[in-house]
Parts: C-alpha cells; structure tokens; sequence
C-alpha cells in the first residue's frame, strides 16, 4: 500500500487557490473608485455646508480641474483646464462642453435661447488659491447660449478632515 | 474547523487542519463588512445654478429696485486677505498690529510633511483673519432674512479674489439660508471677469 502511494505522481488542488484569487479580484474591485482617476491633487476650500459628493454617472457630469501651470517647478501663475487627466486649451474646452451638454438636453427650448438647458453637471475643482476669474471664464463657457448648461457644482473640502 | 486523521507511512497518526474554509469564510466576511460599512467621503460639493434661459453675458440688466444682500469682495495682491464690502460697509480682515500676510508657498522642491505644513499655516491664517468676518457676514445676513426671508442674495467678486473666499462667503449664504428654511434660496454671482488673456 505504502510503495503505490509513493509512485502516484502529486497533485496539486488549485481550488483554495482561485477561491482567494476570486475573493481578491472581488475585494480590489470593489475598493477602488474608479471616478477619483479623475481628480487633480489639489487643496478644495472649505465649506460647512457643502452635501457629500455622491457618486454621479459618468455621462451627467463634466469634472473641471483647474491646476495652475508649473514652470521648472514653481508656479506661473496661469492655470489650465483639465479633464480626465487631458488638458484642454480654452477652445478646446468650451468645444468639450458643447458636445457634452448636446448628450442631454431638456425637452423644451425656452423663449430665445438658441438651444435647450442642458441636462449635464459641470463639477468645477480648483484650488483655494485659485483667482475667482479662472472660474468666471468657465461659468460664461457653460451660460454660452449654444451650450446652455446651468447646473454648476464646486468641490469642497470636508471640514472633519482638518 | 474541519481536522482530519491522516495516516503516516509507520501507521502513526497526525491531526491536519485544513485551513481553506476559514480563510474563505474570513475572505467573505472581510468583503461583507467593505460593502456595508460607509466610506469616508472624500470630498463634498456646493451647488450653484446658472441663469438657465439665457447666457451670462447676454442677460440683460433688470430694473429691479428691490434691496438685495450683496456681499462685494474685493482682494489686494499685496496683503492677499480679502475685504468684504455690505451695504457700503467694509468689513476688513484685520491683520493686527504685526500685518501678518499670507504664508509664502514652500519651494518646488518641498517635501510631503513641508506642504503639509504650509497647508496647515494657510488653514490657520484663515481661521484668525478671516472667519471672524465671514462670522460678521453670516450674522448681518441673517438679520436681513430673517427681516425679509425673499430678499435675493448677491456675490460680487472681484477677479483677483481667491476661490476659497467666494466658496466662504457662499457658504455663509447657504448655511443662513438652511436656519431660516428658505428652501431655494436666490444666490446670484453678478460681475464679469476681465477678457482672457489671448481672446
């Protein structure tokens, strides 16, 4: 009995093993929030009143990050636009909004406005430090009459984390 | 736990445990408690809606005598700390006798605890100099409501002004808004910035 054992080749049970791979797959998934690959490292104002920032579909919301352009390091005083980690000129930027804000628009046209309300969020982030002009620039793209979007959100820092 | 007798060559016998179901059930119980326990928010937001029929450019100016609360900001680049003008009341931030400005940004090549730091002399600069006044700000608000809850609110900023004061000041707005009630409180940015540069 002992010498047959000995001559059966050993076998390796790869159950347990994809039972952890499996649990782990499912446990990465559910712990990484794929929407935070859209956010900029910046420092958010501060606001008491501000509501938690649930996850919103992809498709209705815009996430604006404007970041100030750095130069050998130090800050120039500029800041630019920018969108899932892409960059985007100004043009380029209100072009964005325009298709953006196309995807979903209300039923009805108001009287004399040239498109509909659009259905869309644009999330607006930027530093504290940032000039309040940078935002104005991007609150006169999304009024543009051919974009019409109006719904505006900014981001904001949670006091409990100071 | 499942242990079962395993026979040995020499007919002696040795107790194994078989550790596979408990580190499936521990693996299973570590997922349950990921999904029901609620994460800690990252970040929070503040909602401000633009005129929805026309574009901010275009709307045409109303004649409109009713009183409205306007907060003016306006912010000097040499002190950085912003002056909040009321009913042409002007609520400084005081910077006391010592005329402490804004702390300056530590170099490109700053570490991790150094900006932390910094971030941390921001926060404080901000708590003493200018929460007082947002305080001021939220109090005459609230005299005003609570005089008149329909009277419309008012933003004007200046460009230069930093966002973390105009978000301040919204703040304000809606936190005394939410004490009185006024469920959609009429919050306008009025103000046009100056021309992009290159446009």
């Amino acid at each position: 009995m002992a010498k047959r054992q000995s001559e059966e080749a050993p076998s390796l049970s790869m159950t347990p093993m994809i039972d952890i791979v499996f649990n782990l797959v499912i446990f990465f998934l559910i712990v990484t929030d794929l929407t935070q690959k859209e956010l900029e490292n910046l420092v958010l104002p501060l606001a008491l009143k501000a509501k938690e920032d649930k996850a919103v579909e992809d498709e209705e919301r815009v996430i604006i990050n404007l970041v100030e352009k750095r130069q050998d390091g130090e800050g120039t005083g500029t800041y630019q636009a920018i969108v899932k980690k892409k960059p985007y000129t100004h043009e380029a930027l209100k072009q964005l909004l325009e298709q953006r804000a196309n995807t979903a628009r209300e039923p009805d046209i108001l009287p004399g406005a040239l498109v509909a309300p659009s259905k869309i969020y644009v999330l607006i982030r930027a530093d504290r430090s940032t000039p309040w002009q940078e935002v104005q620039w991007i609150m006169q793209d999304c009024a543009d009459p051919h974009v019409a979007i109006w719904k505006l959100q900014f981001a904001t820092r949670d006091p409990g984390e100071d | 736990m499942a242990c079962e007798a395993a026979k040995k060559g020499d007919g002696s016998e040795a107790f194994e445990i078989n550790l596979t179901p408990m580190i499936d059930v521990v693996f299973q119980l570590i997922i349950f408690f990921m999904c029901a326990m609620k994460f800690k928010t990252l970040e929070q937001k503040i909602e401000a809606f633009l005129p929805k029929d026309r574009g901010l450019a275009k709307t045409p100016q109303k004649i409109d005598e009713k009183v409205k609360i306007t907060v003016k900001i306006t912010q000097t680049e040499q002190e950085g700390v912003p002056h909040f003008i009321m009913f042409n009341e002007d609520i400084r931030a005081d910077l006391g006798a010592n005329k402490r400005r804004l702390p300056s940004p530590p170099s490109a090549k700053a570490t991790g605890s150094a900006l932390k730091e910094y971030n941390a002399q921001r926060e404080a600069h901000f708590r003493t100099y200018v929460q007082p006044k947002i305080d001021i700000i939220k109090q005459k608000i609230r005299d005003y409501l609570k005089e008149d809850p329909t009277l419309p609110c008012e933003i004007d900023s200046g460009p230069h002004v930093r966002h973390e004061y105009v978000i301040a000041v919204l703040d304000a707005f809606i936190e005394v808004c939410h004490e009185q009630s006024i469920k959609e409180p009429e919050i306008t940015f009025v103000g046009e910035p100056p021309p992009r540069p290159g446009s």
